[in-house]
């Protein structure tokens, strides 16, 4: 039987909380329905349940709501979304409800959004490349099917238009028909909103990526649930449908920013920053939501980027970010002032699996050794110009005025890319010998010898 | 004699330098020539890709983009003829509530509830058609007042005065949620699929 219960005493409303008088058995997450006097209908969830009182967290906000003459109607389930492969190409909000002026999913599954976690031991360990077609992040720090690898980015930053980038370029090579991207937009401005709309339909992508939107002006519990609802989706194309994911979550920085806010609300004793106290546990359910699963060919890849509030990556929310994924990209402010795009400063990034991924077989034999060869000239590049800031260049020896220049090179040629510039990692591999071939060739001391040989431009052609 | 062998090799001498000189300028002219022609056609050649590729896009945009208009029209045409069984459905409620099991439903879901409360006043809402069936259940029991709600088409509503809760059994709320649960399979039936 459908236990629908409706309730008329509201004891209390305060922010977006309302307090039922007289209900002694509301479930925890049980979805309500709210009705006011004009026929308006709003959603919520009962967040806590004490002493004959029930506390609903309202989707829409309290605004406009009175204590007399609403309705609440205690529907007697959880939160579900109707989920289904109808939603690619399509625009909803985290409830499900269209954005695209097109009707709500017809044939779908009911799914309650929290998921559950997967088993431990049903877990596969990532080790296939995913091409993004961004040389600073195929060629050093590689994308792998089923890793969660998030981009820090800071105020101002360019994270907006990488992110379309990689949704728009990103690939499994030799598996193309069967990717798709889930692109959760968490309170994010009208404009940004509007420019990942148009961008996707523009550039053709639009078929491939479902987005689940919710905008910076709705209330705190719309920005929680759209990565939720996002990776509910996920799930069921990746385990359902067979198909790779890549999931998408921007901007995680607003989730934790409406986290607060309700826990504020709640009145719970507020942790660092003002964060709950369990913010580390939260974001744990969200980004552990992705990975391979023994027996299933989907997978889940994903890629929350995050907004670290004055470029601080101590802060909490990159801080309590970086201890769950695996690795990270970060943005550089001092890149992005010298005109480079995408201005992922390599040094601070890491992909902890990329080693798992990549060479013979992967993506090319020679990937592994150029990674680690650039990493080490760049760093001992960037070592150098601290050195010619005191001593000047002249004073620099031969050997360290070439590092200058491959530092140089470096940013300006593999690094800086095209906003729609799609790299083959070939050719994110082959710029990368070009850059390396203005060192000597005794500082390759990363490289096999037998790659200098095959590589190098010194030596391509020669037989 | 001597002066003109001197002056036949030096003027050789000099014409072959001339000529090494001319042969290299005329090298280097080449050299010169090449690299300009090979950066021309290189740079343009990179322009013609630019172009191919931003117009690629442009047509997989406007493909990708008419693709998911034609998505969209079609859901919103099934979405209509979905809307359009479910009016045929509610207009049915009214044969519905002739049937014996409905009698039954309705006595069933009014002798349980009533039988929980003891002083409590009770509130039952139903339709007009159904007021007599309703309070000839309900009998002489003092607690329980029955009133009809015009916008009813079917089954009860219970107001429990004491707790302000309102127990929803009507009918157009429990086909709300069947025919909600049921839109794929009635989608199904209407244009074939799994």
């Amino acid at each position: 039987m459908l236990s629908v219960r409706e309730f008329s005493n509201i004891s209390m409303i305060k922010g977006p909380l309302v307090y039922v008088q007289g209900v002694t058995d509301a479930s925890y997450n049980e979805l309500v329905e709210i009705e006011m006097p004009n026929g308006e209908r709003r959603r919520g969830l009962v967040i806590d349940s004490q002493m004959g009182i029930a506390i609903v967290q309202v989707f829409e906000g309290t605004t406009g709501v009175s204590p007399t003459g609403t309705k609440i109607r205690m529907l007697g389930r959880g939160l579900e979304v109707k989920i289904s492969e109808e939603m690619l190409g399509r625009i909803f909000n985290p409830l499900g409800d269209s954005l695209d002026n097109g009707p709500p999913v017809i044939k779908g599954e009911k799914r309650d959004i929290n998921g559950s976690p997967l088993n431990p031991a049903a877990r596969e360990y990532p080790e296939e490349f995913i091409q993004t077609g961004i040389s600073a992040i195929d060629g050093l720090n590689a994308l792998l099917r089923g890793q969660k690898l998030p981009i820090f980015s800071g105020s101002g930053l360019p994270a907006n238009m990488l992110a379309a980038q990689i949704a728009k370029q990103a690939t499994v090579r030799g598996e193309e028909s069967n990717f798709a991207v889930v692109f959760a937009a968490i309170g994010a401005r009208y404009d940004d909103a509007l420019f990942f709309r148009k961008f996707f339909e523009e550039t053709g992508a639009i078929n491939r990526v479902a987005m689940i939107v919710s905008l910076a002006n709705e209330p705190p519990v719309m920005k929680t649930l759209t990565p939720k609802t996002a990776l509910t989706l996920a799930e069921y194309l990746a385990f359902e449908q067979d198909m790779h994911v890549l999931a998408i979550l921007i901007d995680m920085t607003n989730y934790c920013e409406a986290l607060r806010e309700i826990s504020a609300a709640r009145e719970e004793v507020p942790g660092r920053g003002g964060y709950p106290g369990y913010m580390y546990t939260d974001l744990a359910t969200i980004y552990e939501r992705a990975g391979k699963v023994i027996g299933k060919k989907g997978s889940i890849t994903q890629m929350p980027i995050l907004t670290m509030p004055n470029d601080d990556i101590t802060h909490p929310i990159p801080d309590l970010t970086g201890y769950i994924t695996e690795g990270q990209i970060v943005l550089d402010r001092a890149l992005y002032n010298k005109g480079i795009y995408p201005p992922i400063n390599v040094l601070m990034s890491l992909s902890r699996l990329a080693k798992d991924g990549i060479g013979e077989g992967k993506t090319r034999d020679d990937h592994k050794d150029v990674s680690n060869q650039l990493f080490a000239s760049y760093a001992r590049a960037v070592d150098t110009r601290g050195l010619a800031a005191i001593i000047g260049e002249d004073s620099l020896s031969e050997v360290d005025r070439k590092y200058l220049l491959f530092g140089e090179l470096f940013e300006r040629k593999f690094v800086s890319q095209g906003f729609n510039e799609n790299r083959s990692i070939e050719t994110t591999l082959d710029i990368g010998w070009e850059i390396l071939s203005v060192l000597p060739e005794s500082e390759l001391t990363n490289i096999k010898t037998q790659y200098i040989q095959k590589y190098h431009p010194n030596y391509r052609g020669k037989k | 004699m001597d002066f003109e062998q001197l002056l036949d090799k030096s003027l050789n001498k000099v014409r072959e330098e001339i000529k090494t000189e001319l042969s290299k300028s005329l090298d280097e002219a080449i050299k010169l020539l090449n690299e300009g022609h090979n950066k021309i056609v290189q740079e343009y050649s990179q322009r013609i890709n630019e172009l191919i590729v931003k117009t690629k896009e442009e047509i997989e945009g406007e493909k990708a983009r008419l693709e998911v208009e034609n998505k969209r029209t079609l859901l919103v045409e099934k979405e209509y003829w979905i809307n359009k069984v479910y009016e045929r459905v509610l207009g049915k409620i009214g044969e519905v509530v002739k049937t014996k099991e409905y009698k039954d439903a309705i006595e069933n879901i009014i002798s349980k509830e009533i039988k929980e409360i003891r002083e409590e006043k009770v509130t039952i809402y139903c339709s007009p058609n159904d007021k007599l069936m309703i309070e000839k259940i309900v009998g002489n029991n003092k607690n329980v007042t029955v009133k009809t709600d015009e916008k009813m088409l079917g089954g009860i509503k219970i107001y429990f005065e004491r707790s302000g809760l309102t127990r929803d059994f009507s009918l157009k709320l429990i086909l709300d949620q069947v025919f909600d649960s049921m839109r794929g399979k009635i989608s199904d039936m209407l244009f074939g699929g799994k």
